[in-house]
């Protein structure tokens, strides 16, 4: 396999893909990214790094019923796979590890 | 319902279905039409039609493109090129002398394209370069040549320039046979230079070459007999970080000496520049008071001192304009040439030949 480490762009597409559940579609996504992030992304990125993920194993798909307002069109719907949880669990692991090493950061966290 | 009319931009779709994927089709073709929707009822159909193209061209990825658009399949290349590869360091030695030879090859190949092309573009910073000769002077003695050389009198620009229409301009150029003492009596900093960077020039000299001032106007700044124009690198070397302009230069020795005010500083000149000087004063002065005065004393057209450079009209025929010249030394050294049997020829050289075409003269 490939290495499973995660970029940035990555982990936080496959974040949303687990909150937007069964909504886990493209474009929902690449909007879900915008407003949570504030940063504009075209819906071909996006697509590119679900892509991407998909053939690491980290995410899996499969397409809905077609619905009328796409003019009887199927959505593909993402949904995190046991990898992929395993990938994020990792990824917040060893920022956690980091954070906690560092003992200004938690003073940081306690002035909040 | 109106809103079911309103669709995507039909070139932006055919776009999409040349390059696209086919089994990525539906799935893309909904997302961009859900979200163009989305934008016509949020924002205006117009920027609904711009973010729609926007999408599309974003979907230019290679995931997403399908194979027919580069129909190219690269597999047994890929092969070739990894067995290069993996022979490459089996046969360490063979490669480095191959790839070391081949670069060590195109390096110097890249050198000497940049020391031609340097050599060839001598001269070729003036505007008007094309149009600019140097009179050569081609003498000959009972039908022998007895020489050839740059160097005409003073006299033959200024009578050319009245009865050659065909030239538009002229300039002569000396550059000093004589080192001299440049002082700067306010510091007493005093140096030695070499003869040839003292020069003698008409005050059309910066209208003809392309010398530009970074100080002073150099309309006028050969206009005044005691005037001295530096290059940037003397103005540092006699006066440092002072402002030169309006000073004053002793000269002593040389062509000629005296006081003199600068009254311009000009660039550095460029290195594939023929004409090369670092002090430039006004060919009058040489005139006046050239070699304790013996230049004018002697007529201006015994002495052949002087670089001659001629701006041509566009028309001019050089054969004809050459003619002409002959014509005017013929009539006017007569008293000379005629009784040791004294042919003179002109010949108009362009400027930019002057560096790789000049033979022993340059």
């Amino acid at each position: 396999m490939k290495d499973a480490r995660l970029g940035e762009f990555e982990e936080i597409i496959l974040l949303l893909v687990g909150i937007l559940e069964d909504k886990a579609y493209t474009l929902r996504i690449a909007e879900e990214f915008e407003t949570q992030t504030g940063k504009s992304v075209s819906i071909g990125a996006t697509h590119s790094t679900l892509d991407r993920l998909c053939k690491k194993g980290l995410l899996k798909s499969e397409l809905s019923e077609p619905t009328a307002v796409r003019g009887g069109r199927r959505k593909r719907i993402f949904s995190i796979s046991a990898s992929g949880e395993r990938a994020l669990l990792a990824s917040r692991d060893l920022r956690t590890s980091l954070w906690d090493q560092y003992p200004a950061f938690s003073k940081l966290s306690l002035n909040i | 319902m109106s809103k079911t009319k309103i669709t995507p931009p039909k070139s932006a779709n055919r776009l999409l279905r040349w390059f696209l994927r086919a089994e990525l089709r539906e799935e893309v073709e909904g997302d961009l039409g859900e979200r163009f929707q989305e934008v016509v009822r949020e924002k205006s159909l117009i920027r609904a039609e711009l973010d729609y193209w926007y999408q599309v061209l974003n979907y230019i990825r290679p995931f997403a493109i399908t194979k027919s658009v580069f129909p190219l399949d690269l597999g047994m290349q890929k092969s070739h090129l990894k067995v290069g590869w993996r022979n490459l360091f089996r046969h360490k030695w063979n490669s480095i002398i191959n790839i070391g030879g081949l670069s060590v090859g195109m390096a110097i190949f890249l050198v000497i394209c940049q020391y031609v092309l340097f050599e060839l573009d001598y001269d070729r910073f003036h505007p008007d370069y094309q149009r600019i000769h140097r009179v050569i002077v081609e003498e000959s003695r009972n039908g022998i040549a007895s020489g050839t050389g740059p160097y005409t009198t003073y006299k033959l620009a200024e009578r050319a320039k009245e009865v050659i229409p065909e030239i538009e301009q002229y300039a002569r150029f000396y550059p000093s046979e004589y080192s001299a003492v440049v002082t700067n009596p306010d510091t007493e900093r005093h140096f030695n230079e070499e003869g040839h960077t003292l020069a003698f020039a008409d005050s059309t000299f910066f209208k003809m070459f392309n010398f530009p001032l970074t100080r002073g106007d150099s309309a006028t700044a050969l206009n005044g007999i005691q005037n001295i124009l530096i290059s940037e690198k003397m103005a540092r070397k006699y006066f440092g970080t002072q402002d030169p302009m309006g000073r004053t230069l002793e000269i002593k020795g040389g062509s000629s000496y005296g006081s003199c005010t600068v009254t311009g500083v000009f660039k550095d000149l460029p290195i594939n520049s023929h004409i090369q000087f670092e002090f430039l004063r006004p060919i009058d002065n040489l005139w006046q008071y050239g070699n304790g005065g013996s230049v004018k004393r002697y007529g201006g057209w015994a002495r052949e001192w002087f670089g001659t450079y001629l701006l041509l009209k566009e028309s001019a025929d050089i054969s004809l304009v050459q003619n002409k010249l002959d014509q005017l030394i013929k009539e006017n050294k007569a008293k000379w040439n005629d009784p040791e049997n004294v042919i003179e020829k002109t010949r108009l050289q362009p400027i930019d030949d002057i560096h790789l075409k000049s033979a022993s003269y340059s």
